[in-house]
């Protein structure tokens, strides 16, 4: 009876052991992916420093920089961030890899986690993956990109927010979306669900009056520009996305409001800045 | 790898059609088929005019030539694809692409609501060909000229709206809402180049009248019936809240909404255009079937049905655009046979789907592993296998690994495997039948794999 106690006591201190030792060596990594738009100092011209490195929190993190001005599948784009996701996992021996997305980034990333066979080096970066939190994804199009195809004009476009080029503008047009979600991606309502978790926060509104200090967080010709681009959307949005394409893939997480300090909304421009303590936010939950 | 761009020949036709009737003989023997007679009516239109087709060249999208195999476990609440919903959009705005002398001499503008949205974007941008809001002056639908600005609710100038995604030099106004619905004239103080040409939109949020587009299908196969259907509504049936210009109002009798008139356009890819004829159905419909056997363009991206409409109800012209997107392909190769399942290793499931590749490509099978009891159906794993196969019949397997493991606790069970999907991942293409086709292509129970 003894022994056999001994025997129990000994088989629990080395299943303690065990796990221990593996959640010691678990290693947690976190990578931030931009939206449309070419990058190659996403880090400074994307996001910033400040909100790069209280979200990461000393932890292992990568910053992507890649040509998110071409369609999602692209080598340039997909395939540009399955190579910078590879190289983070393996230099680093990440086996827990958090995703931060924010718009157009969400698909891209949503194309590696819909297609695993499309590129050799995808299942690896799914099988570590363990959550995307996809800020203001642009999961269902946006009419903004609609109208600013309307009438071909897109060619000469020079617009922050949706980049240079026009394939990824193109994308992200509400029909395209559509035909793309019920075909290639999955995530959306009536799709398959993803192979991870993915979940979205949601921007909803846009502040832009000159004497509220709110309005200035991240920059107050931005909120101007997005208060006018609201026209365009509907009554729930950050000024370039509707809150239902940004809830359109995954789980809703959270609409701005009910997180936000002094419940204050995020436009589309704030929702990757450190306003209203989105980042201690999003790091307490990596 | 030399033979992506293939180009047609009477012999590979000829054994794409013997194909096609293998694949429909195998679908109509199998256990569970569902809306067979609509995709196989289909499916021989398609293969008889792509015969048809003029030489093309094909996309080459993704030549990878690795083999890569996935598979995954579902959860029982995962849901597979629901069947396809007819593609549709709506709309409330339309577009114009005007010159200079347009804007020189007045440009009228159609408005069916209060506050519609005006955005003026020189065609090439730049500040030189921009139109601010105070070098406009507006006639409002009453017939009285005004300073731009005083007819104007929001406005924005170029300078203004950096932040955003429209080009350069654009500028956008709302007409003030006192003034209500009708057709307005802008004219520019500032004589603009006559050949400067501008995309003029409009957008009417608070209009009733919506226009939608829908097609039958989201992806068409060259040859295919392609059929869409254009409908001009008010969501408002006593158009309460259009509050009409006094002009309009006396004017304005009691007549029906009616769609006058519809031009369609299909645009490939590539920016070609094909016009096309939509026909009146009804007095607020407009129709469109065709068999479409365009050119297949090599160009990424989808294809799109264009329509530019006109309408009229009491006084008010309407004016509504849409565009809708679709997938547009040629058949590049169809699913010949599946082999029996087997177990692997001791643990993983493994069958072969056999595909007749008429365009050598890369190509992905993926299948979901579903257990059966009580009718009910609850997917169990999903596997896909992509790989480069060259023209003729070859193999795909597709292994669900451990899946022993995951349905050991299911003693008795029906296993089934549907939902097979083959994807032509060079042209990006989701191959015929199999995309919405539920069929039972092994029944085992999991006794006999135990």
């Amino acid at each position: 009876m003894k022994l056999q106690s001994l025997k129990s006591s000994l088989m629990i201190i080395m299943l303690s052991l065990g796990l221990l030792s593996s959640s010691v060596w678990a290693v947690k990594g976190i990578a931030f992916v931009h939206g449309t738009g070419a990058n190659d100092d996403a880090l400074n011209d994307y996001w910033n420093p400040s909100v790069i490195s209280k979200i990461a929190d000393g932890r292992p993190h990568t910053v992507i920089n890649c040509e998110f001005t071409e369609y999602a599948w692209k080598d340039g784009a997909a395939g540009c961030l399955a190579g910078q996701l590879e190289s983070f996992i393996q230099s680093k021996n990440i086996d827990n890899l958090v995703i931060l997305t924010h718009s157009h980034g969400g698909n891209v990333m949503r194309w590696i986690l819909s297609n695993p066979t499309w590129d050799s080096r995808y299942p690896a970066i799914i099988n570590v993956t363990t959550k995307v939190t996809a800020i203001a994804a642009s999961s269902l199009g946006t009419p903004l990109a609609n109208a600013v195809i309307d009438g071909n004009v897109f060619e000469s476009i020079l617009g922050w927010i949706l980049g240079y080029k026009s394939d990824a503008v193109r994308m992200q047009q509400t029909s395209w979306m559509a035909n793309y979600n019920q075909n290639w991606l999955l995530g959306t309502a009536g799709r398959p669900s993803l192979p991870v978790y993915f979940q979205s926060v949601i921007g909803s509104d846009v502040d832009s009056s000159p004497f509220d200090g709110d309005s200035y967080c991240g920059g107050y010709p931005y909120q101007l520009g997005l208060e006018v681009t609201q026209n365009w959307l509907d009554d729930c949005s950050d000024g370039f996305l509707e809150c239902s394409s940004q809830a359109g893939a995954g789980v809703v997480w959270f609409y701005d409001k009910s997180k936000t300090k002094g419940r204050e909304p995020l436009s589309h421009h704030q929702s990757r800045r450190d306003c209203f303590n989105l980042s201690n936010i999003l790091k307490n939950n990596i | 790898m030399n033979s992506i761009n293939k180009k047609y020949s009477k012999k590979n036709l000829w054994l794409l059609f013997v194909s096609a009737s293998m694949f429909l003989n195998l679908s109509l023997t199998a256990t569970e088929v569902t809306s067979i007679t609509t995709t196989q009516s289909g499916y021989k239109q398609a293969m008889k005019a792509q015969a048809m087709l003029p030489q093309i060249e094909l996309a080459s999208i993704n030549t990878r030539q690795e083999m890569v195999q996935y598979s995954r476990a579902l959860k029982p609440e995962d849901t597979p694809n629901n069947p396809i919903k007819k593609p549709s959009t709506t709309s409330k705005q339309y577009v114009m692409r005007v010159t200079g002398a347009d804007l020189n001499k007045g440009l009228p503008i159609a408005t069916s609501s209060t506050e519609s949205l005006v955005r003026i974007s020189p065609v090439g941008g730049g500040k030189s060909s921009s139109i601010k809001v105070e070098e406009l002056n507006i006639t409002t639908p009453d017939g009285k000229e005004m300073r731009g600005l005083d007819a104007m609710g929001m406005n924005a100038n170029s300078k203004d709206l950096q932040a955003t995604p429209f080009p350069q030099g654009t500028s956008i106004f709302k007409f003030e809402k006192s003034l209500g619905a009708g057709t307005f004239s802008i004219k520019t103080t500032t004589k603009q180049a006559n050949q400067q040409q501008f995309i003029v939109s409009v957008l009417e949020k608070n209009s009733p009248y919506q226009l939608k587009l829908e097609t039958d299908k989201g992806h068409f196969y060259a040859g295919q019936i392609f059929s869409a259907k254009v409908n001009l509504a008010s969501l408002n049936n006593n158009n309460a809240n259009v509050p009409l210009s006094s002009n309009s109002l006396t004017s304005a009798g009691n007549q029906p909404l009616k769609l006058n008139q519809v031009k369609g356009k299909i645009v490939s890819p590539g920016g070609k255009v094909f016009e096309v004829k939509f026909t009146s159905v009804s007095q607020n419909d407009f129709r469109i079937t065709i068999p479409i056997n365009l050119p297949i363009s090599a160009n990424e991206g989808l294809w799109e049905v264009q329509v530019y409409t006109e309408g009229k109800h009491n006084n008010l012209t309407i004016k509504r655009d849409a565009r809708l997107a679709f997938a547009y392909n040629p058949v590049t190769a169809i699913v010949y046979n599946t082999l029996p399942p087997k177990v692997v290793a001791k643990k993983h499931i493994e069958t072969s789907v056999v595909v007749d590749v008429e365009y050598a490509g890369r190509y992905e099978a993926k299948a979901v592993l579903y257990s059966k009891r009580n009718g009910r159906l609850l997917p169990l794993m999903e596997a896909r296998t992509a790989m480069w196969l060259e023209t003729g019949n070859n193999h795909i397997p597709l292994l669900f690994k451990n899946a022993l493991q995951r349905i050991k606790s299911l003693k008795g069970n029906q296993l089934i495997l549907k939902d097979l999907v083959l994807t032509d991942q060079t042209r990006m293409s989701i191959l015929p039948q199999t995309q919405s086709l539920s069929t039972s292509l092994a029944q085992l129970t999991s006794n006999q794999i135990n």
